[in-house]
């Protein structure tokens, strides 16, 4: 069962068992009502505070960590989206349609008109974008740098405001966020040029490429995002995207061993979200040389093996494990004093 | 009969408040509980006061006042939990009690609550109005007055957290 599974079910099940007595509960708020009972006041209430904490992304619990520019830069967009030179059709493999019906499942791209079409495609990061309004409605197009659609948004003019209608976005060939490629489950140098590592790794100078791939975010513009591995003060750390907006990931256990789930890394959380991902990727860190080997187990298919990390001045090693989420069962860290084995789901 | 107001257009709706109340009141107690306030029926009766105090200036629309029913229901659990001064020494957000469960269904829940527990008051509120309400993120974003954007990290990143802790107590 998924988290999101097990989250649902015991949500689910703690409400069912707080007990509500509606008519008590009405009438002691009549007799509020009634005797002239205002809103309780409560001193120093301000929620800009609140807001402003809720705003800040800069830390997050766990051993994850948003660039602290990253996302203010990534919220902001390019400085500015070039209108025109757009293409009419998708050249994407596939293209996912969200009515207003659908949107009750994925709702993860809702651009707006209130702004204006330029606004719009600023703020869902658009290289560049076209817009045409005839009567009562109007279609946004979004494109990449070099001019491929990402995706269409279809509005209806209601009173003095635009709805949208429908938007129709670039996935991967499974309706998900990766772009395809060859040999996806190999992780490593691609055909874009990998972001550097300076600004996005502790050290460097002694980082290690670990992956370069692109990705479909939200509003079906490509990305890409690079991977690097380097020391960090507990151990060695990953960190993944763009200089000017990336995630690191340091252990969550100082001493390694132990499986950790960083298809985070992998894929940006925020694009991920709600989006069909295939792919799951385990790191566990070595830190003293004392593992043998680390592999994936799956009662459907053979053992797939970790790719070993390590680079230059590094005291110790990192194992990554890229694999197909429903083919990996259980994950084997075999290591000079023995085995142990870890649930995968 | 009581007295709506909608649009600044005084009509007369008897029961109108009434229906809102009888219609949801259940449903915003077990919403505060789930957020971790630990006198949810008060939170409920302190939002409703809220309401109808607005009244005047509400969207009569059906959706529109449910979404400023929620927002009000979170915004007052969030008061709470900024203004409460006596730290409590029971930090568990739910209550579990100590029945057996022989399919284990009981253990995995309070473990579940448990990591729930302690989550950052934001990724729990976007978990539960996403898991438990089942709202789009879009409506998530305006009950929790940020960007939908915003929902959407703080629903993943509270997946991750919960993920990873869930995974700890298989370990251990």
């Amino acid at each position: 069962m998924s988290v999101e599974e097990r989250l649902a079910r015991a949500l689910h099940e703690e409400a069912d068992a707080v007990d509500v007595d509606v008519q008590r509960l009405h009438a002691r708020t009549r007799s509020r009502l009634d005797a002239g009972a205002r809103p309780r006041p409560r001193a120093g209430r301000s929620w800009v505070p609140l807001l402003a904490v809720g705003a800040v992304l800069l830390v997050v619990a766990g051993g994850l960590a948003l660039d602290r520019l990253g996302d203010a830069v990534r919220s902001l967009g390019p400085a500015a989206s070039r209108r025109g030179g757009v293409a009419d059709a998708f050249t994407c493999p596939r293209q996912v349609t969200v009515d207003d019906a659908g949107r009750k499942r994925d709702d993860s791209f809702l651009p707006t008109l209130e702004y204006g079409p330029a606004a719009a495609a600023r703020e869902l990061g658009a290289p560049r974008y076209d817009y045409d309004e005839r009567g009562d409605r109007a279609t946004l197009r979004l494109g990449n740098a070099d001019g491929s659609l990402a995706s269409t948004a279809r509005f209806a003019r209601t009173g003095d405001r635009w709805d949208l209608v429908t938007t129709t976005k670039c996935a991967g060939q499974d309706g998900g966020i990766l772009v395809p490629g060859a040999r996806p489950l190999r992780l490593g140098r691609r055909d874009a040029t990998p972001y550097p590592a300076r600004g996005m790794a502790d050290r460097p100078d002694r980082a290690v490429l670990v992956d370069d791939r692109s990705y479909y975010d939200t509003a079906g513009l490509v990305h890409h995002r690079t991977m690097w591995a380097s020391p960090c003060e507990k151990g060695i750390c990953l960190s993944a995207g763009r200089p000017t907006s990336f995630i690191a990931w340091t252990p969550d256990h100082p001493r390694g061993l132990v499986p950790e789930d960083v298809t985070a890394v992998l894929l940006p959380p925020d694009d991920a979200t709600g989006r069909p991902n295939p792919y799951v990727l385990w790191a566990v860190l070595d830190p003293d040389g004392s593992v043998r080997d680390v592999h994936g187990t799956s009662t459907h298919g053979p053992d797939t093996a970790a790719v070993r990390v390590a680079g230059p001045g590094w005291t110790g090693r990192l194992y990554l494990l890229l694999q197909r989420g429903d083919a990996l069962d259980e994950i084997v860290v075999r290591t000079t004093s023995g085995s142990a084995t870890y649930p995968a789901r | 009969m009581q007295v709506m107001e909608t649009r600044g257009t005084r009509v007369e709706q008897p029961d109108a408040f009434d229906a809102l109340f009888f219609g949801h009141a259940a449903r915003m107690v077990r919403l505060a509980r789930l957020l971790g306030d630990d006198d949810p029926e008060d939170v409920v009766q302190e939002s409703f006061c809220k309401v109808y105090a607005a009244r005047g200036r509400l969207d009569p629309d059906e959706r529109r006042l449910l979404a400023y029913l929620h927002r009000t229901v979170v915004n007052e659990v969030r008061s709470r939990h900024r203004h409460r001064q006596v730290v409590r020494r029971d930090a568990h957000l739910f209550h579990t009690d100590d029945a057996h469960d022989p399919t284990g269904s009981h253990d995995d829940r309070a473990a579940v609550q448990q990591a729930l527990a302690g989550l950052p008051p934001r990724q729990r509120e976007a978990l539960v109005l996403r898991y438990w309400m089942d709202l789009p993120l879009a409506e998530i974003a305006e009950v929790m007055g940020v960007r939908p954007g915003t929902v959407k990290s703080q629903v993943s990143r509270g997946l991750e957290v919960l993920g990873r802790v869930l995974r700890e107590g298989v370990e251990r």
